[in-house]
């Protein structure tokens, strides 16, 4: 990765009439990044994509792809990135090979159909049938080739994987992770599923309301998470002792029943409460990380202004 | 320009069985009306037609027109035209873009480097190469059958002056397909568009044709209409040139007008969802 910025938005803001697209959205994505936007469908992915891409108007804010403006140099920067759209609209009543051809016959440089071939057999694609007659995953395919075929600087993908098995969807991923390697692009993933984004993404920036929320690496949303401490305690009157020792208020507590329990901690609690444990009676414990799903998730149940304090706080560690 | 030219190939190889079979039907069914012409007593037409009512045969043009194989020709093939081809043509325009919206082609075109004028003009362009195509079909197949008529021989085979009417059905047929288009562009729905294309062209028709059964205080609406700059009998018959100019001028403009309120309005459009 360099410093170089690829995509930069400052507060960008799309509203379709009065409804809200996404609004003052500020982003950076550096040279080499992969880049993870994550978000539930209706918090603004698809809007910014489409920003970025000029097939829709910015309202207000700055938006650049390669230092160019989005909109006044849109052929310039298309001509440098792939798209991968999330609702894959094919010509039906063409092939699949005539699809590509012709998508990719608009591009300003000749790329090479020995490309094409070579990724059409790996994901096991018949390149001569009508698209019409092939499947959800078998489209999708054709949409990825497209995507991956030019050797471009930037691409960007909506919702890659959707109606891909997992086989193909793991041979995706593995081929996005090598060409970026060697070309070394940038790319922009767009998903609301995280599980998908972590394995290649060096980035997440998680998006609610039109409003990117948080941008972290994965590590450092992980590091961000609450423990999970389930322990067995040998007695009902010995869980009690230690709930009442606990600071109420940093720590959520679930009694299972009389003598299980699981807390929910942070990093900086967690010193305090291993110490408490090893004074109580317990027969048995175990802490866990909670999966990372569950971490984007959190971002969706916490309240605007909840929000604003964390990115304070956050800023201020910085 | 190379995508322009891609596009172009790409809409014209979709097509190209609709504008041999479109262009191949009207241009046999203008042989039929020769051929009918052949064995046709011109004058006896002409008799019956004098005994209609003034404002009636004005509507038609004039007596001589349906006393003349050219006349009576053009009559029966390009006064309907706009109903033969009009109709398709309009269907066709109103969807050219909107489809590809409605089926969402379009993100992934326009994610490639190729501007929205490109875009658009492309489709643009096509549409002319359609009418052009289908209505050369038509009139080469018509100028066969011309050259085989003992009636139309005996007249004289004008095809300077065909090739002249020719201009004027392509520019005639390219403003009714522009306007589709520009519905197209506005409301980005084939729907919405393809209906309000046939509203405008009957509109047109009833305001162009009919309005000298109107008071003649409102008789002016004739010019908004563009039914009214489309007079081939008059150029077949009467060879009248000045008409043709003017008709052409009107025509070409109006297209012109309409091709660059598509272009400025598609620039400034979102691509919705």
């Amino acid at each position: 990765m360099s410093n170089e910025v690829i995509i930069q938005t400052n507060e960008l803001t799309k509203f379709y009439g009065k409804s809200r697209g996404i609004e003052n959205l500020t982003l950076e994505i550096s040279k080499g990044e992969i880049f993870g936007l994550l978000g539930p469908n209706g918090a603004g992915k698809t809007t910014t994509i489409r920003v970025l891409l000029d097939l829709i108007r910015k309202t207000s804010g700055e938006a650049k792809i390669f230092n160019l403006d989005v909109h006044l140099d849109s052929v310039a920067i298309r001509q440098r990135l792939a798209y991968l759209p999330g609702e894959l609209g094919l010509f039906q009543e063409k092939s699949a090979r005539r699809n590509i051809e012709y998508l990719l016959g608009l591009y300003q440089n000749h790329i090479p159909n020995r490309r094409v071939e070579e990724l059409a057999e790996v994901f096991g694609l018949e390149l001569d049938r009508k698209v019409k007659e092939l499947s959800k995953g078998n489209k999708q395919k054709i949409g990825i080739i497209l995507a991956l075929a030019p050797e471009v600087e930037l691409l960007i993908l909506d919702e890659p994987t959707s109606g891909l098995d997992p086989l193909i969807t793991a041979e995706f991923y593995n081929i996005l992770h090598k060409q970026q390697e060697v070309t070394g692009s940038t790319v922009l993933l767009s998903s609301h599923l995280l599980s998908e984004v972590e394995k290649v993404a060096h980035r997440v920036g998680i998006i609610r309301e039109g409003t990117i929320v948080e941008v972290a690496t994965i590590q450092q949303l992980k590091h961000m998470a609450m423990k999970e401490i389930k322990v067995e305690f040998e007695s009902a009157k010995s869980l009690k002792e230690f709930s009442n020792k606990l600071p109420g208020e940093k720590i959520e507590k679930v009694i299972l029943n009389d003598t299980h329990a699981s807390f929910l901690v942070s990093r900086e609690e967690l010193p305090k409460i291993l110490n408490l444990l090893s004074e109580a009676e317990i027969v048995d414990t175990d802490i866990t990380s909670p999966a990372l799903e569950d971490i984007f998730l959190k971002y969706y149940q916490i309240s605007t202004s909840q929000k604003h304090e964390f990115k304070k706080k956050r800023e201020v560690e910085s | 320009m190379r995508q322009f030219t891609i596009s172009v190939k790409e809409y014209f190889l979709a097509k190209k069985y609709i504008l041999l079979i479109l262009g191949g039907i009207i241009g046999l069914l203008s042989y039929f009306i020769i051929y009918m012409v052949e064995d046709m007593n011109l004058d006896a037409v002409q008799d019956i037609i004098e005994a209609w009512p003034p404002e009636m045969v004005e509507f038609f043009g004039d007596t001589e027109i349906f006393s003349n194989p050219y006349g009576f020709w053009s009559l029966e093939i390009l006064a309907f035209m706009w109903l033969y081809a009009g109709i398709y043509i309009v269907y066709m325009a109103s969807g050219l873009l909107s489809q590809e919206i409605e089926e969402k082609t379009i993100d992934l075109t326009l994610s490639k480097p190729i501007t929205r004028y490109n875009f658009l003009g492309s489709k643009i362009t096509f549409l002319y190469i359609f009418i052009t195509a289908t209505m050369g079909i038509c009139f080469l197949i018509t100028m066969g059958g011309m050259s085989f008529s003992s009636i139309f021989k005996e007249e004289g085979l004008f095809f300077d002056r065909l090739w002249l009417t020719y201009i004027i059905v392509v520019l005639f047929l390219g403003v009714l397909a522009m306007f589709a288009k520009l519905f197209s562009t506005i409301f980005l729905a084939t729907r919405k568009s393809m209906a309000l294309g046939v509203v405008v062209l009957f509109l047109m028709f009833f305001l162009g044709e009919f309005y000298i059964y109107m008071d003649e205080a409102v008789q002016g609406v004739k010019y908004i209409s563009v039914f009214f700059y489309f007079n081939p009998a008059e150029y077949l018959v009467h060879s009248d040139f000045p008409l043709f100019i003017r008709d052409l001028i009107v025509l070409g403009s109006v297209n012109a007008g309409l091709i660059i309120a598509s272009l400025l309005i598609f620039k400034r459009k979102d691509i919705p969802i």
